[in-house]
């Protein structure tokens, strides 16, 4: 077997998932399920150059209301977030600068900030759970490659078997309680985003991402089964 | 070529034995490095310090530096005149608890760790276990020692870093990063117990030719433990880690016990003024309280807000912190007059301090106390007419 290495993509560090060690409860799970009882869903974040369509988050947050409902979780929707995010986006002038044409990343940051704290202080909730669809670089053996509680092909053009490190997704599912401190962080394996060419790895179109909505709710499902 | 090879081995593991039956404290010898290995050893070290020095997290304070560097000349005296080095200091701005020392003397710090000690004898206490691992010259014996493999492979990583560099005439910075942080690992968690073991006894020795009082160092390797708090974990994985923190506890209390046993040279030393430290690293209290609530550790960011109080009571940026300690603790109250009072002293001592003003107006919004509110952001408003978040607070105001 040859060995690849893959050079795109901004990644993220994935948690150590071998041997089922990880445990995605920062605080014990016991006292998640006492603590937490209303869980606000913030709008779903994915990177930019991913292209992720809205019907996709719709799908992914169907699939984790239903399932925090199902344990008798209270759920606010992220179009609470989003509204107010929206109100305060036009408060300030929008996020353009009139003058570069560049976003203005301290209206953002602003936005941000003050939009988290007008939910606590507007809703009655618990905590507030963020949805992420993030990249990683993971390794790949045999153009097979396991990640997150997923295990998914390398699609390849050319002869051989390789391995190597390859850019793939995942979605995060992250519970914050009042004073921004994280009580729960899981993964689940979404797709691969890119493939062989031969002896080279190349990035995969946007176009190609998100298509399998069965990947999309499986990835949801494993970020969200220890709650 | 078989015996050549085997002879070359043979070499190899009988030469780092010599080498390390040779190696004399400083105060034994004439210069520093002595060998080439040594000087090699010195080379990667002080890679390591560069890139330390350019990461950004460095806090660079020549006030308290020096104030660092009088408390290490009080402890080792004249002893390093003849070689020409003084020691001296680069503090980190990271929240942990954690030093080490470069083989040449610089003396690695995180501001977690300074403010965590109590006074200057704490202090000193860390500061000459780490002055003891450089006059013994404990990393050089652990590379050339034949117990290496007792570092866990670090001593190995290093070894391998040290010759390659020394076989190819250069230092692979790539390598370095390779091996990560490798001075950390090998200063915090590298040495052997026998050294750490020397580097306690020395330590108190130095603190009593210091006229410190010895007792101060049971504490200061007590709150090395808190590094737990901050998801280290194991805090043995820390600086502490080898031997077990317990062990060293011990093995430091048994030896203040012998000196105090020997009641005609006992001199119990003092502890200084806890003042004079709270002056000396006042702006390192103030830097670790940020880093603090940035991870939420509340608590700890008021302590040193509170210590850094003693020594400016005005300073508007502390008490804004402070009040930030208690509304990131608590967001929703119920108690609010904790970062009221922080907050309102702030505008008090500097009424330009246009962020206090608005966390005024946001915690009386918080309260439903609606013309406060108002008063606190019409003042903000005016300082900040143009901050990022000013159509926001308007909002607001419209809303009371």
């Amino acid at each position: 077997m040859r060995y690849l290495l893959s050079v795109l993509l901004v990644v993220v560090s994935l948690p150590v998932f071998a041997a089922d060690k990880y445990d995605p409860f920062v605080v014990p799970k016991k006292e998640f399920k006492q603590q937490f009882k209303t869980i606000a869903l913030a709008p779903i974040d994915a990177a930019e150059y991913l292209e992720m369509p809205d019907s996709a988050k719709a799908i992914i947050e169907a699939e984790v209301t239903e399932h925090l409902q199902k344990r008798g979780y209270t759920v606010i929707p992220s179009s609470v977030l989003a509204g107010i995010r929206k109100r305060m986006e036009e408060q300030v002038g929008g996020f353009t600068d009139a003058e570069t044409g560049e976003t203005d990343l301290a209206k953002v940051q602003a936005v941000r900030a003050h939009a988290f704290r007008e939910l606590w202080f507007k809703e009655q909730l618990d905590a507030v759970a963020t949805i992420r669809v993030q990249v990683h670089q993971v390794p790949f053996e045999n153009d097979r490659v396991e990640w997150a509680g997923v295990k998914q092909k390398v699609e390849h053009t050319g002869r051989g078997k390789y391995g190597g490190n390859i850019a793939v997704s995942s979605i995060s599912f992250a519970v914050y309680d009042e004073t921004d401190r994280m009580a729960y962080l899981n993964y689940g394996g979404l797709e691969v985003l890119q493939m062989r060419q031969d002896e080279a790895l190349i990035p995969l179109e946007p176009s190609q991402f998100f298509l399998d909505e069965k990947r999309i709710l499986k990835a949801t499902e494993i970020a969200m089964k220890p709650i | 070529m078989r015996l050549k090879i085997l002879l070359v081995m043979l070499l190899a593991l009988w030469m780092p034995a010599a080498n390390a039956a040779k190696t004399k404290p400083v105060h034994e010898i004439e210069r520093l490095p002595e060998e080439q290995e040594e000087q090699d050893l010195w080379e990667l070290a002080s890679n390591h310090e560069n890139r330390l020095r350019n990461s950004g997290d460095v806090i660079d304070d020549p006030h308290v530096e020096a104030y660092l560097e009088s408390i290490a000349d009080s402890l080792v005296g004249d002893s390093l005149d003849h070689l020409g080095i003084r020691l001296d200091f680069v503090v980190v701005a990271r929240p942990t608890l954690s030093a080490w020392v470069y083989p040449y003397g610089t003396i690695a710090i995180h501001s977690g760790l300074l403010v965590r000690m109590d006074n200057e004898a704490q202090f000193a206490a860390i500061l000459a276990h780490e002055i003891s691992h450089f006059m013994q010259r404990h990393s050089y014996r652990e590379l050339v020692s034949e117990n290496r493999q007792s570092v866990l492979g670090k001593g190995l990583g290093l070894l391998a870093t040290a010759v390659l560099a020394k076989e190819t005439g250069t230092i692979d910075t790539g390598l370095m990063d390779a091996t990560g942080d490798l001075w950390v690992n090998l200063a915090t968690s590298g040495y052997s117990k026998k050294n750490e073991y020397t580097a306690d006894e020395e330590g108190l020795m130095l603190m009593g030719h210091a006229n410190l009082s010895r007792d101060e160092a049971i504490p200061a390797f007590q709150a090395l433990a808190e590094n737990e708090a901050y998801g280290a974990g194991d805090p043995r994985q820390m600086w502490s880690s080898h031997p077990k923190l317990e062990d060293r506890l011990d093995n430091l209390d048994k030896e203040i016990k012998k000196e105090k046993r020997r009641k005609k040279t006992y001199v119990p030393g003092e502890v200084p003024d806890v003042a004079d430290y709270n002056r000396g690293i006042a702006p390192i209290f103030l830097v670790n309280a940020k880093l603090d609530i940035a991870v939420q550790q509340f608590g700890r960011a008021r302590e040193s807000l509170q210590r850094y109080l003693t020594v400016h009571p005005d300073d508007s940026e502390a008490l804004f912190l402070l009040g930030e300690t208690y509304r990131r603790e608590n967001p929703r109250g119920p108690e609010f007059d904790n970062r009221l009072n922080a907050y309102q002293q702030a505008v008090d001592n500097d009424s330009g301090y246009a962020n206090a003003y608005k966390e005024l107006g946001m915690a009386y919004r918080v309260q439903g106390k609606s013309a406060e509110a108002r008063d606190a952001f019409k003042h903000y408003l005016q300082i900040a007419a143009e901050a990022p978040d000013a159509g926001i607070i308007r909002g607001y105001m419209e809303g009371l």
